[in-house]
């Protein structure tokens, strides 16, 4: 009787046993829920911010210049609205759109030399100082019409002559569930304001520069600034880091050095990006300022190139360590010598996992802000990086500046940014992967 | 074939064979080769001097930073001419409480003020209504007992100032009424641009010696003394004040700001990663494991700006209108660590689950064999089995979110905030670092050398942590 007993009690216990297995299995299958939800509600939230309706407010209507839309007019009908509308400005707009010179030196510069384009004979022995009498802004208005695209012109005449400036921003949900208050609201403004659905990312933010203005201010210098950036770091670190894994995996004998070498390298994977930074800082940008010209691309290349190194040495060992050693073995046993058994034998066997490896420290560096901010990334240039020496600003600089802007209207231009970053990562990490196939599919 | 390679070999062969691979193989030196293992093996140098770069450039920084001498004003508590209320009742020399009747209304007294009553000057350390909580007899005053009725002052800070013009011969410094005692002999003070010692004091009057590593200038009037500053590092360590404006420099509010953000990072990330961890190792079927994975590489993928953007346009607002209300500041640390916390948990995950998937299959047979259900099984024979490479997980995540810049600095704050308050806002070591240094920093300039204080300080702890990570996941691994 008693053992009967004694199942009773064990059928029970194995019963809430179960239980609580099952129980705590769900538990652990709802983490995973919250991953997904949470990856969900980061891009719900940059979306959320990136379209929506905006309210506009202008001086002049659009229509007042032209009976026809002005996208459809050609550059020299807006070059001649812009002469109409803001004659005192054009000098301005010609230095800033197409000057080829320092700004201090434009004006006594004749224009055949200080301007980025076609130049009519007759104005091009002027200097802009010969031009400063009536005469000048019938002559920037051509100049403007012959060099500069619909787009640009129609930009420009939205910020000097309609002065669009965009009053206020809604998300992308209060502008699906709340129209009617909204619209109500812009109604209610006593300066007309115009109601406009609004796709923060488009062509303007990609192209143009920074700006203090919302309405002008672009992420073109930054792009193109991550992508210098980006070459030069990895011309810099393919280099070193596949050198240095060639020299662990295939020559290094087990020694002091190399178990310094394998430590130190391990350490530095774990070292925050905000102290190379200041190694960056203090050894690139001061003690060899000779060299880098400071707070230059070269700096930031150099200082992401040690960053990412760890990276690379790292996957390319691994790299390397998968080529068979009968690879290894028949080369040698052809007569090659040990540099001429891993530069055409094992450094092509390894290579997909080589460029897996380097893809991986790129996709690492193009997010990297913290080092770039120490080193001096800036946002207030205005120009396209031209050299490995000017100073430079990359899109996730641009990004962290808007974001901490008070005005809120930076925020849905940063959440446009993000969108850009992400499919440049996007696009990078699937170069990863179609590598990683091909070289899994190729070993077998 | 053993017994045919055991055959001796005839010598003719050995002599034939040595002939030919001296000619033909060992014999030839290859310059070339060597060159290139010198220069592959400098490759790997590269990193050895990165670290010691890291280290030298820190601490060397940091040495100048203890070295570097700024100049402050001398300055010292003075009564002001108007007094803000009396004392409502007379107190004795230990008491620490004085009950006040206002001159009007106003509630005017605050936390950490000055006060002079009769001839005693307190600290006010709290203001209960009607009531001051003092601290009795600061500046070297005495506690006395006061009736009731006693005018209180308030005192402001006041720089000592010079009385008279000086021109460059003039050996004396007069400086304004009751800062004599301010100095001592042998400091050195300074006047605009000129540097002088102090070698004798007569109350107010300061003899000095001119032109200590200047040159001398005459000086107007009114000009303030200023006395040299040197950050100490007691109070590098203790000081709870991070002010360089007016040379303070106590890193403990951007410590326990880092520490603050970091342990709501992991309060968020350990649960998380470590039972994802569990379900993906011990539960999951190859098709969930290939649709999670790839969504924790993406989280972890993604660039740590979009995280801060995410803290401070998401999270933020959502507490606002779920929890807070306007309890919750703008930036505030738990927005960042909840950030953090998302940030880290692929990486916890991940080193989770690879030791957890190393330990080995019979362990797990034989609990199941005992009649432990899988739960059991995971709870008290594989966690244990895989602690090292857990707790080396945990660490090198904690490592991770006290290096983490970008989310910190968008959503914690900027300006260094001694509190235990989650919802205010407060700057850590690297926002710290990296607000300072995206103004235009002089070189050498006191703000440049103190980041590198800073920075050698995190540098320390991340450090301290990884090879703490690694000596427990080496030392404490159980052999299988």
């Amino acid at each position: 009787m008693s053992n009967l007993v004694d199942v009773g009690v064990y059928r029970s216990d194995v019963i809430r046993r179960n239980t609580r297995a099952r129980w705590m299995q769900n538990i652990y299958f709802s983490t995973l829920i919250i991953a997904i939800i949470v990856l969900l509600l980061l891009l719900f939230s940059i979306i959320n911010q990136t379209f929506g309706y905006v309210a506009i407010s202008q001086e002049i209507k659009a229509e007042q210049l032209s009976d026809r839309p002005l996208a459809e007019l050609q550059p020299t009908e807006l070059a001649t609205i812009l002469l109409e509308q803001t004659p005192r400005l054009l000098l301005v707009m010609v230095r800033d759109n197409l000057s080829a010179v320092p700004v201090d030196q434009f004006t006594s510069t004749p224009l055949r030399d200080g301007i980025n384009g076609t130049v009519p004979d007759d104005l091009a022995d002027l200097t802009p100082r010969d031009l400063s009498g009536d005469t000048g802004p019938a002559a920037y208005a051509r100049l403007l019409g012959d060099n500069l695209s619909s787009a640009q012109l129609v930009a420009l005449i939205e910020v000097n002559v309609l002065k669009v400036e965009i009053e206020q921003s809604w998300t992308l949900v209060e502008s699906l569930t709340q129209r009617e208050e909204i619209e109500a609201s812009v109604a209610a403004t006593e300066d007309q304001e115009d109601l406009v659905f609004y796709s923060w990312l488009n062509n303007r933010l990609l192209t143009q520069r920074n700006s203090q203005r919302v309405e002008e201010a672009g992420i073109g210098p930054a792009l193109a600034g991550t992508f210098y950036l980006l070459i030069m770091t990895v011309a810099i670190s393919l280099p070193l880091g596949v050198g240095a894994a060639i020299y662990l995996e295939e020559y290094a004998q087990e020694s002091f050095l190399n178990r310094l070498l394998e430590t130190n390298i391990r350490n530095l994977a774990g070292v925050p990006s905000i102290i190379y930074g200041m190694l960056g800082l203090t050894v690139f940008v001061n003690t060899l300022s000779f060299i880098t010209q400071g707070r230059s691309i070269l700096s930031g290349a150099l200082t992401l190139s040690l960053l990412i190194l760890p990276i690379i040495i790292t996957n390319s060992r691994e790299a390397l360590r998968a080529v068979p050693s009968t690879i290894r073995e028949a080369s040698y046993g052809l007569g090659a010598t040990k540099w001429q058994t891993v530069s055409r034998q094992i450094l092509p066997a390894a290579l997909p996992g080589v460029l897996t490896g380097l893809i991986l420290g790129v996709s690492r560096a193009i997010g990297e802000t913290a080092p770039l901010i120490v080193i001096g990334a800036t946002n207030s240039i205005s120009t396209f990086p031209d050299s490995p020496f000017s100073r430079f600003s990359v899109l996730p600089f641009t990004i962290y500046n808007w974001s901490s802007q008070p005005d809120a209207a930076f925020k849905n231009a940063s959440s446009a940014a993000i969108i850009v970053l992400l499919v440049l990562l996007l696009i990078i990490n699937s170069a990863a992967i179609f590598f990683r196939n091909r070289a899994i599919s190729k070993r077998v | 074939m053993a017994s045919e390679q055991a055959k001796p070999v005839p010598s003719s062969a050995v002599l034939a064979l040595g002939d030919r691979s001296e000619a033909g193989l060992k014999g030839q030196s290859r310059p070339g080769e060597a060159v290139i293992q010198a220069v592959l093996m400098a490759c790997g140098l590269v990193s050895v001097l990165t670290t010691v770069g890291i280290i030298v450039v820190l601490f060397s920084q940091t040495i100048l930073f203890f070295q570097s001498r700024a100049w402050l004003a001398a300055r010292q508590p003075v009564a002001q001419e108007v007094s803000l209320a009396t004392t409502a009742n007379s107190i004795d020399a230990a008491a620490t409480e004085l009950s006040i009747s206002y001159s009007d209304e106003t509630r005017v007294f605050q936390a950490n003020q000055n006060i002079q009553v009769g001839d005693e000057i307190m600290t006010v350390v709290d203001r209960p209504r009607g009531r001051l909580v003092v601290q009795r007899a600061q500046f070297g005053t005495e506690a006395f007992d006061h009736p009731a009725g006693t005018e209180i002052f308030p005192m402001a800070d006041l720089a000592a100032r010079t009385v008279d013009v000086m021109t460059e011969d003039d050996l004396d410094v007069t400086v304004s009424e009751g800062f004599g005692g301010l100095f001592s002999i042998g400091q050195e003070i300074k006047l605009g641009p000129e540097v002088m010692r102090v070698v004798d004091i007569d109350g107010d009057v300061l003899a000095v010696e001119r032109a200590i590593d200047s040159l001398p200038a005459p000086h107007g009037a009114n000009s303030t003394v200023e006395v040299e500053d040197r950050p100490s590092l007691v109070e590098f360590f203790t000081s709870t004040v991070w002010q360089p404006i007016s040379g303070q420099f106590g890193i403990i509010p951007l410590v326990t700001a880092t520490m603050l953000t970091s342990l709501v990072a992991m309060c968020v990330a350990v649960p998380l990663g470590m039972s994802t961890a569990i379900y993906l190792a011990e539960y999951a079927t190859p098709r969930v494991k290939g649709t999670i994975k790839p969504i924790l590489e993406i989280l972890a993928g993604v660039p740590t700006v979009v995280y801060g953007f995410f803290a401070l346009t998401f999270i933020t607002p959502s507490l606002r209108t779920l929890f807070f209300g306007d309890n919750i500041n703008f930036t505030n640390m738990l927005a960042a660590g909840l950030a953090m916390g998302i940030l880290i948990t692929p990486l916890i995950s991940s080193m989770c689950e690879d030791a957890i998937s190393a330990v080995p299959r019979a362990l797990r047979e034989a609990s199941y064999g005992l009649g432990a259900t899988k739960l059991e099984t995971t709870i008290q024979v594989v966690l244990p089995a895989a602690v090292s490479g857990i707790s080396a997980a945990l660490i090198i995540g904690l490592s991770r979110a006290v290096g983490e810049t970008m989310i910190v600095a968008l959503a914690s704050g900027a300006g260094p905030n001694f509190t235990f308050n989650l919802l205010a806002s407060a700057e850590t070591m690297t926002g710290h670092i990296a607000r300072i240094s995206s103004g235009d920093l002089s070189y050498g300039s006191i703000d440049y050398v103190s980041i590198f204080a800073v920075g050698a300080t995190l540098f320390v702890i991340t450090f301290g942590l990884n090879v703490l990570s690694g000596y427990i996941a080496s030392r404490l691994r159980e052999r299988y």
